[in-house]
């Protein structure tokens, strides 16, 4: 019977092409939303490797011209240090976690290259302000003003990148890469390396990530200042005017935000989740429209093939038996185009697009291989049905 | 029911063992009895068949004649056992089919009847030869090969083993009916129902189905239950019954 079904398959490819299309274009509708949403929801579940609650950021602007030297943001960042609530405060650079400020560049060692690495300016109480996970070696100190090659923390994925899985990297050396053409030469060395962070808002991937030491003199021809501010919990609005009249007692020519970093991951959240649920309605709606058009398709297949039915029925062929053929058409249809669908889809993992896991495209794989199976029979069933109960005699006196 | 479906093999009826004539016994092989039917719709109520009593003998070649709607079809797909009778009773080998589950008759129509109809119901997307394995696919306990074989000694009975690779498409109507013969014969049945199989068919290919169909009868033994239209080859058959306004006549 499975040989009948294939060759009454094949012999009507031409009919029955449309049908695999819609299968194919359903699975990698639904492999493409599957990978989408496996990935946002794995990433949502791995910890960001940092402690953003009870963490505010304070910017500081000198104003558009204007320097903000050095000595004057000490006094008012010891100000506000000394503010009673206030547990710990560090200078950093304006891409803090959440906001919409990426710094990124390629670094090497030796031949070995890592790609699209955020990089961020930390003083040495960043660690401790932002709760960062140490795994080897130490964070900066001022014992580093002496140091000949300005002092760098990595995270885990930098290691892996740079130096390889489990090869030790403290004490290395690795280059920034400003591509052809540039004359600096700079060099950083591994200080400490510290869990993987995901900066970028709940559904992104850990980054591969590199703090430099905030040099002394760097300030001079700052505009701004970024600072994160750890607080003791149960802080709110009162401590946040307290800072601004802190800093603006300092000097008045600055002006001063205070934000807490849940309200920059509450923002990011809806600019990501906002085109994730657009996303996830078109798929819906097409899914619905595929599951209307596969049910439109079978039941005018099962219309047009009455007289066969009744001939089938005529031969000896069962309700039931009419019934598991139309399903069986339709599982070998099926099968055809999730398979033409799988040989695209393991292109992802095999060529590593898009910087996906591969269980992750595989899992996708599963998700849309069983969807789409679900979906057909669902489909097939209610027609399959019909076919059974079609009377063998009103069938043949229909031709 | 259980032993007609499973221990009696695959087939109805035993290979004939020469060619000679195999004249009718009395052996009932199919009895109607005070049979009606009729066809109820919101509005109106029409009588096709109008209690029939009718006995068909095992080895019979019978026409049914008759101007168009008397209800010679619906006698045929009652006799089939494709519908069931609105009263009255329809017997094969001696036992109503009304006891009959719906499994149960499917297994009879396979086994044990073939059918012809005048536009052949051929399914177009498939070769000669798997339309004639058609019935086959659904007996249980047979190969591939097996099904393949006698398929094939099907076509060759009917002539046309060298068209088991062209679609029904590529056939005359001629071809096609002999290929819908064939099928009816690929599960040696004991009794073929034919409709108006000649119908379709100019004269010169409607006396070759006939002669086909005759020698069927004659030399395997087949009976036979034949509508036509046709007076002329009726009267070829051994017994013509007549009807008129879903009554028998004659």
């Amino acid at each position: 019977m499975i040989r009948h079904l294939f060759r009454l398959i094949w012999n009507r490819k031409q009919s029955n092409a449309l049908l695999l299309t819609e299968i194919f274009f359903s699975f990698v509708v639904l492999f493409g939303v599957g990978t989408l949403l496996l990935n946002f929801g794995q990433n949502y579940f791995m910890p960001p490797g940092f402690q953003h609650q009870n963490v505010w950021r304070l910017n500081i602007a000198a104003g558009q011209g204007e320097m903000m030297p050095r000595p004057l943001l000490d006094e008012a960042l010891r100000a506000v240090r000394a503010l009673p609530g206030v547990l710990d405060i560090s200078l950093g650079s304006p891409n803090t976690p959440f906001r919409f400020v990426t710094m990124n560049t390629d670094y090497s060692y030796g031949s070995k290259v890592a790609r699209g690495v955020d990089f961020y300016d930390a003083d040495d109480r960043y660690l401790q302000t932002l709760g960062l996970t140490l795994r080897e070696g130490r964070w900066f100190r001022a014992s580093d003003d002496a140091s000949t090659r300005r002092p760098a923390v990595i995270s885990q994925k930098v290691r892996e990148a740079l130096f390889g899985p489990g090869q030790p990297a403290l004490g290395k050396a690795f280059r920034p890469n400003y591509g052809p053409g540039t004359d600096r030469h700079e060099e950083y060395q591994v200080v400490g390396v510290v869990d993987n962070v995901r900066t970028g808002g709940d559904f992104t991937a850990p980054e591969k990530s590199v703090w430099l030491r905030l040099a002394p003199h760097d300030t001079t021809s700052w505009e701004g200042a970024s600072v994160l501010v750890r607080v003791a919990p149960g802080q709110g609005a009162a401590l946040q005017q307290r800072i601004v009249h802190t800093v603006a007692g300092v000097t008045r020519q600055w002006s001063t935000q205070v934000r807490t970093l849940e309200a920059d991951r509450l923002d990011k959240l809806r600019v990501t989740l906002a085109p994730l649920a657009g996303l996830a309605i078109i798929s819906t709606f097409l899914i619905v429209n595929v599951a209307l058009g596969l049910f439109g398709m079978l039941w005018y297949n099962i219309s047009q093939r009455r007289a066969e039915i009744g001939l089938r029925r005529a031969m000896g062929a069962t309700g039931p038996a009419i019934s598991r053929q139309f399903l069986g058409e339709m599982l070998v249809l099926t099968t055809l185009g999730v398979l033409i669908g799988v040989l695209l889809a393991a292109q992802f993992p095999l060529l590593g697009a898009f910087d996906v896991e591969p269980q992750v495209y595989l899992m996708a794989m599963l998700v849309a291989t069983g969807l789409i199976f679900f979906l057909a029979a669902v489909c097939a069933w209610q027609p399959a049905r019909l076919a059974a109960g079609i009377q063998p005699a009103a069938a043949l006196r229909e031709e | 029911m259980a032993n007609l479906l499973t221990s009696s093999a695959p087939d109805a009826r035993p290979l004939p063992a020469s060619s000679g004539p195999a004249p009718a016994d009395a052996t009932p092989v199919l009895r109607l009895v005070d049979v009606e039917k009729v066809y109820q719709t919101d509005t109106i109520e029409t009588v096709a068949l109008n209690r029939v009593n009718l006995v068909i003998n095992r080895g019979e070649f019978v026409s049914v004649m008759g101007p168009s709607g008397c209800g010679k079809s619906t006698l045929l797909s009652l006799m089939g056992l494709l519908d069931e009778p609105t009263s009255g009773t329809i017997e094969v080998d001696g036992r109503a089919v009304r006891s009959y589950t719906d499994k149960e008759l499917a297994g009879l129509r396979n086994l044990k009847i073939g059918f012809v109809f005048q536009s052949y119901h051929l399914i177009n997307d498939l070769a000669v030869l798997d339309n004639v394995e058609l019935p086959l696919l659904y007996r249980p306990g047979l190969s591939g090969k097996e099904r393949r074989q006698r398929a094939l000694a099907a076509l060759d009975k009917v002539g046309l083993s060298a068209r088991t690779t062209h679609f029904p498409s590529q056939l005359s109507g001629g071809q096609r009916q002999r290929v819908a013969i064939a099928r009816a014969l690929a599960g040696n049945p004991e009794i073929i129902l034919a409709d108006e199989p000649t119908g379709n068919l100019d004269s010169v290919m409607g006396e070759e189905i006939m002669d086909l169909l005759l020698g069927l009868n004659e030399r395997e033994g087949v009976t036979i239950v034949m509508v036509t239209h046709d007076e002329r080859q009726a009267m070829k058959t051994e017994r013509v019954i007549r009807f008129f306004d879903g009554s028998q006549v004659g």
